[in-house]
């Protein structure tokens, strides 16, 4: 008897920790969102960092990725980027995906399988030739590539005048002018002297913080292309950071996201800022901007304190049409979610959305919103990694392969659903958040088509993972993609679309810089819940026209063109 | 004497045995109850040797005092410094076992958990405020602002109250409350509460801060702004810390000492921070940094060639430092040495070419020599990295116009006072130009 009750509890401690699926476990539910596809998709993709037993800051920043359709097949494919010097043999990877849905490593003879010491990207169609062009932000600037068809980029940095010799890491395309040509905003984070030394409290080398070092400028390029001849001409940009006003707060930008924060139909462009008051210019529709982030209450967190703002995720959390703002920090920090209540206006609200007392405290870098299980509501998925050693922690789980020397800062990435009135809990997905790494970069697309937002996170030395999405489906789907026939039909990055049916509306954002040094999907994918039918499209263009579309059928991809809808008054 | 009857009755050998048995047991169950308790062992392998030293003495102080609640919780204010999070939160349980009525020891566990077990904190808190009554009052205010930022605006507001009935202006809990009203959309109420701390030095940058989203809130634009730019140029002092201030005496080693160095040098306090950076070069004479902020404090006192030296050390030890090579020129200019700068300056750029303090003090040294040309060209790429500082421009400008470029002077230093309009030197320069 005793030896038989004996057994029961040794196989409870064995096996009763790890809940069923949709069962809460210790304050936390376990969930199947994703699956981990690396292996069979032939994304074979392991991040280089050079270590030189130095400690550089750079080393620790990592490299973001980008998801684009650099074809035009309608299959997104994958940029990867390595954070090495000259001397090393990684390059950076191109993956195609194939019409089977394999990628398919195209990288040499690309010209994108060049060497670098790679923080971010960002893609965007700067010639309006319907073809996406690359920028790579490094710990020595930046390079563009010209997108020359046929799957080869072409090195234009120098030729396209721009000569940022900065450490880059967030760089974002935005149509700041509304002259239909995409401007570049690249964000440097530090002036970083590498013969700095910071040991930790116990005297051992690490890597540095932020402090100490000056803050540089964020750069605002002005793609010149409506006097250069755009498509038929090349690609120039013209260094407008001065006479913009962005020269005047200098800052070390973490993450970029561009979007109208005040609701004039105007890019406005905010700036997380690592261990300063973050940044918001305002665009004031003559070329300039304001910096306005105390105002509006984006600078500081509640407490009225700067933090280690690191990336960004943008959506509708709580369905009130306007967008919310959620940045991540560093482990021994609150991560923050201003809520946007008033038009331009925000507050942090982290703890009455429950994002405050996660189970563990990460250091957070990528963060998407995305509706990971289809209910209607934008739930968070946030990739961690500490960037410096820290004591007395619980030993995670470490994934595979990653070199002893980062082990001690690799954190399981974390995810949180959203009930749908903006109160966010904590799920335990096992492919997304059961193993350990030093993440960095999280990237969301749609890379299957099948309506439900996938997941790749980059981690440093280690493999990119990319996460099929397949969470049960609980509702229907619209995937939109906005495009501007006038602009080579080019996704019309800043157009802000409205899905409505059933009394509620859906917001999206067309914009593929956020999260951390990422370029995400630029479609707008809307997990619609228990909607049968739109009723209608509503789309604000980047240059602030306003259209309407018939709702119709879900669970599709549709392709909106400016002009083919109706436009309407504002 | 029934009672005495247990002891006449005569028990089978077996039954006495076993009584005896459990008496022994007990006995011996009692004693090791009430045995000391010993901190546990810290490896202190490897540590800096004045933070091992400081970490044994104090494990020893507790091994010869096992029962002094004051003991422990010095031990614990020692290894909480040094990342030894489960060590110093044994240290401190057992000191709040043997000393509850000590509040450091709840309050220095809170701080340690904040980091490490966020769930531990609001108790520890509330137990140290307790403890401590009116004062110190540092325990009730990171009570009431934690409890603020994890949401309990109740529990926060109910203690910002204790604090204001002690003393009515107290700054922290008026930012406190201002910030609730405001979350709350009192914002009338709020603004009135954030003006009534605006101006203490504990809370001036965060009430302006406040106050720039309050009045944005209310329509009042310029006030709004006004406030933000405010908000950028000051800081908060710091809201006095006795518990904390004491357990930093438990900072030593090379590490501590460098950061008082650099706290004292942020302060102007020159003298101080020299004798620890004497100290430092001293004890730790491989520790590049001592050697570098040594030179930087010396070219501030004007010491230069004491500078020099001390930065020749830290080159020695860090020769690919540009910030090394910029103090180094920095001292070799002030002796007058400007062509040994020019060298040391554009080492120091083949190395970082992007630093604007390397190519603003070589176009100076340039200058010195008489090659302004080329100096020109310094301050140019020093204004393409940063375009906001002022004297660059107003160095330019003073080289353009010995060379007649008037115009382009005259735009610099609109510019040099767009960025600053109390700048002397452009200010000067600009009026010169315009009287010829």
């Amino acid at each position: 008897m005793g030896s038989r009750l004996l057994l029961v509890l040794l196989a409870c401690s064995a096996g009763c920790r790890k809940a069923p699926e949709g069962i809460q476990s210790g304050g936390q539910t376990s969930v199947r969102w994703f699956e981990n596809v690396t292996a069979r998709s032939g994304i074979d993709f392991t991040h280089q960092v050079d270590i030189g037993g130095q400690y550089l800051f750079s080393e620790a920043i990592g490299s973001g990725a980008a998801f684009l359709d650099f074809d035009n097949d309608g299959r997104l494919d994958i940029c990867l980027i390595h954070n090495v010097g000259p001397a090393s043999s990684a390059k950076n990877r191109l993956f195609h995906q194939e019409a089977d849905g394999r990628f398919k490593d195209v990288s040499a003879g690309s010209g994108l399988d060049v060497t670098g010491r790679g923080n971010g990207l960002a893609v965007g169609d700067l010639n309006n030739d319907g073809l996406p062009e690359i920028l790579i932000t490094e710990e020595q600037g930046i390079r563009l590539f010209l997108n020359a068809g046929q799957g080869r980029f072409v090195d234009i940095t120098s030729a396209a005048g721009l000569t940022n010799r900065q450490w880059s890491v967030p760089a974002a395309f935005v149509d700041f002018d509304r002259d239909g040509w995409l401007d570049l905003v690249v964000g440097n984070y530090l002036d970083f002297d590498p013969s700095q030394r910071c040991p930790d409290a116990k005297g051992q080398p690490d890597f540095c913080g932020p402090h100490g070092f000056p803050a540089t400028l964020t750069r605002l390029y002005r793609n010149a292309g409506a006097t250069t001849g755009g498509a038929s001409g090349k690609i120039f940009f013209e260094d407008v950071t001065v006479r913009s006003g962005l020269a005047r707060v200098p800052g070390k930008a973490m993450e970029i996201v561009c979007a109208d924060f005040d609701g004039d139909r105007w890019p406005d462009i905010f700036i997380t800022d690592d261990g300063l008051p973050n940044r918001l210019f305002m665009n004031q529709h003559n070329g300039t901007f304001k910096e306005e982030a105390v105002v509006r209450g984006m600078a500081y967190t509640a407490m009225g304190a700067p933090a280690a703002n690191m990336g960004v995720a943008l959506g509708d959390v709580d369905g009130d049409g306007l967008f919310d703002v959620f940045v991540p920090h560093l482990a021994e920090e609150n991560h923050t979610l201003w809520r946007q209540g008033v038009r331009g206006v925000f507050q942090d609200e982290t703890a009455r959305a429950g994002l405050l007392n996660p189970a563990s405290h990460g250091t957070g870098f990528g963060a998407v919103f995305a509706d990971f299980d289809g209910d209607g509501a934008l739930d968070l998925a946030v990739a961690n990694g500490l960037v410096r050693r820290r004591a007395g922690r619980t030993p995670p789980k470490i994934a595979a392969g990653i070199p002893p020397f980062w082990i001690p800062y690799a954190e399981p990435a974390q995810l949180f659903v959203n009930d749908g009135t903006g109160r966010f809990q904590e799920v335990v997905d096992a492919a997304f958040c059961g193993e350990a790494m030093v993440g960095r970069g999280l990237l969301c697309g749609d890379f299957d088509n099948d309506g439900a937002p996938d997941l790749l996170i980059t981690a440093i030395a280690s493999r990119a993972e990319l996460l099929r999405n397949v969470a049960g489906r609980r509702g229907h789907w619209l995937g939109i993609r906005a495009v501007d026939p006038a602009l080579g039909n080019r996704d019309a990055y800043g157009a802000e679309i409205v899905v409505r049916g059933g009394g509620r509306s859906w917001w999206r954002l067309v914009q593929p810089a956020y999260s951390f040094a990422c370029s995400n999907d630029p479609r707008a994918l809307f997990g619609l819940g228990a909607l049968a039918s739109a009723d209608s499209i509503r789309i604000v263009w980047p240059d602030g026209m306003e259209e309407e579309f018939p709702g119709g059928t879900l669970d599709v991809y549709r392709v909106l063109r400016k002009g083919s809808g109706k436009f309407t008054q504002r | 004497m029934a009672a005495f009857a247990f002891f006449r009755t005569r028990w089978p050998p077996g039954v006495a045995f076993g009584i005896a048995l459990l008496l022994i047991v007990g006995v011996m169950g009692y004693r090791w109850t009430r045995r000391p308790v010993l901190p546990r062992a810290v490896v202190t392998k490897g540590l800096d040797l004045a933070v091992a030293s400081l970490i044994e003495h104090s494990e020893q102080t507790v091994r010869d005092n096992p029962r002094s609640g004051d003991a422990w919780g010095r031990l614990g204010s020692a290894l909480m410094h040094y990342e030894f999070i489960e060590e110093a939160r044994e240290a401190f349980v057992r000191a709040q076992q043997l000393s509850p009525g000590n509040p450091r020891w709840p309050y220095l566990q809170a701080l340690l958990e904040m980091s490490a077990n966020v769930s531990a904190v609001t108790p520890l808190l509330r137990r140290a405020s307790n403890l401590c009554g009116d004062l110190p009052d540092m325990p009730r205010v990171q009570l009431a602002r934690w409890l603020a930022e994890h949401g309990d605006s109740l529990g926060a507001r109910q203690e910002f109250e204790v604090l204001l009935r002690r003393e009515a202006n107290h700054p922290i809990a008026l930012l406190g409350l201002a910030r609730l009203h405001f979350a709350e959309g009192r914002l009338e109420a709020g603004r009135v509460t954030a003006q009534s701390c605006i101006d203490n030095p504990h809370t001036v940058r965060a009430a302006h801060a406040l106050m720039a989203q309050i009045q944005h809130a209310l329509a009042n634009r310029e006030a709004a702004a006004a406030a933000a730019r405010q908000a950028a140029l000051t800081a908060d002092l710091p809201w006095p810390d006795p518990f904390w201030t004491e357990a930093s005496a438990f900072r030593v080693g090379q590490k501590a000492m460098i950061q008082d160095a650099s706290a004292l040098l942020d302060q102007d306090q020159m003298k101080e921070a020299l004798e620890i950076l004497a100290r430092l070069t001293r004890d730790y004479p491989e520790n590049e940094e001592g050697w570098y902020l040594m030179g930087w404090a010396m070219n501030r006192s004007q010491r230069a060639s004491d500078a020099e030296r001390a930065l020749r050390e830290y080159l020695k030890r860090a020769p690919q430092s540009p910030k090394g090579h910029a103090q180094l020129a920095v001292s070799l200019l002030a002796q007058q040495r400007p062509s040994e700068a020019v060298a040391v300056l554009e080492a120091a750029l083949r190395i970082k070419p992007t630093w604007r303090e390397l190519h603003f003090n070589l176009a100076y040294a340039l200058a010195q020599l008489g090659h302004d040309k080329e100096a020109i060209q310094q301050l140019r790429e020093a204004i393409a990295i940063d375009p906001n500082h002022v004297a660059t421009h107003a160095a330019l400008a003073e080289l353009l116009i010995r060379h007649g470029e008037r115009i382009e002077a005259q735009g610099l230093l609109q510019r040099a006072l767009e960025l600053d309009p109390g700048d002397e030197r452009a200010g000067a320069l600009l009026r010169s130009l315009s009287t010829r």
